[in-house]
């Protein structure tokens, strides 16, 4: 899949992924990384970014296999932002779709 | 890769960074290894499927760019930058070190050439005054009143061709920051906060 297109829609991923609930940073990695090729080690990076502006905060929490886990949550500016994405997301997809598929129309003629 | 190799070598490339942001990073790539090792994946695979550990590094460096763009730059974070920005790419760095060193070569040149008629100015007073005294070790001029005056014009207009290039100076810097800033906005592919880009 083109790099771009997953560049920009990465952020959109993670905030919608911690919109639904917290997340500590590896269930937020696989079930991206699930959804969408991509180097698993990447997406930190971009975690590191959007905390640092303002998206979500951090904290610790006990977990019964092991040390305390690190989790991600949404602050109302990631909410804000989350809903503005999706937005411009699904406007953007409906407006592709349109295009692909008027195109295929007239194909047939 | 095995864990500690992995994170030994995203370390070492992390270098740039202070070492709390750079202990925060490795924190997190430790948890994601325990976890996933937790959950009964091999340590190889794990490190597989994070990725190059370098590029990861150049994604944090290229965090720290963008950051410090949207901050004041100072001549020293000037220059964090363009080192930062050339871990990006070879490219990155012609296209940016070059204005840099035309830019510095003009200004050189510009302040050069002030400090010559200043000095000139100077020199061109100085031996009208000091005429009667130094006359036997100076050319005789035919005018002196012509010669004082000229070094007065010379050396007035140098000291403002001086005042000028540190105004031209100062444009000049303020151009190449926002240049280096436009930079690191295409490098990183982001064109504003919070859009799909």
């Amino acid at each position: 899949m083109n790099i771009q297109f997953k560049k920009g829609v990465l952020e959109l991923c993670v905030l919608s992924s911690l919109f639904k609930k917290d997340c500590y940073g590896y269930e937020l990695v696989s079930t991206i990384s699930r959804n969408i090729t991509i180097s698993e080690g990447t997406i930190y990076p971009l975690l590191k970014r959007l905390k640092d502006e303002g998206f979500f905060t951090t904290y610790l929490q006990e977990s019964p296999e092991g040390p305390p886990r690190k989790y991600y949550r949404l602050t109302d500016l990631g909410r804000e932002t989350k809903e503005n994405l999706e937005a411009e997301w699904r406007k953007f997809v409906e407006g592709v779709n349109s295009i692909i598929d008027e195109g295929g129309i007239d194909d047939q003629k | 890769m095995t864990k500690s190799e992995f994170l030994k070598k995203l370390a070492s490339n992390l270098k740039g960074l202070s070492e709390a942001e750079r202990n925060d990073i490795l924190y997190d790539y430790e948890e994601h290894f325990t976890i996933g090792m937790e959950k009964g994946r091999a340590e190889e695979q794990i490190a597989d499927d994070l990725g190059d550990p370098r590029t990861i590094a150049k994604l944090f460096a290229a965090n720290q760019i963008v950051e410090r763009a949207g901050e004041k730059m100072s001549p020293a974070g000037i220059g964090r930058a363009i080192f930062a920005t050339a871990g990006l790419g070879f490219f990155n760095l012609v296209v940016v070190l070059l204005p840099l060193v035309l830019i510095i070569g003009v200004l050189i040149g510009l302040f050069s050439a002030s400090v010559s008629m200043i000095t000139g100015g100077i020199g061109g007073i100085f031996t009208v005054i000091f005429y009667p005294v130094l006359g036997f070790f100076i050319e005789p001029v035919s005018n002196l009143f012509f010669l004082f005056f000229m070094s007065l014009g010379t050396g007035s207009l140098g000291i403002l061709f001086f005042i000028a290039n540190c105004f031209i100076m100062i444009f000049c810097y303020n151009l190449f920051v926002r240049y280096l800033k436009w930079n690191i906005e295409v490098i990183s592919g982001k064109k504003g906060k919070g859009g799909l880009a």
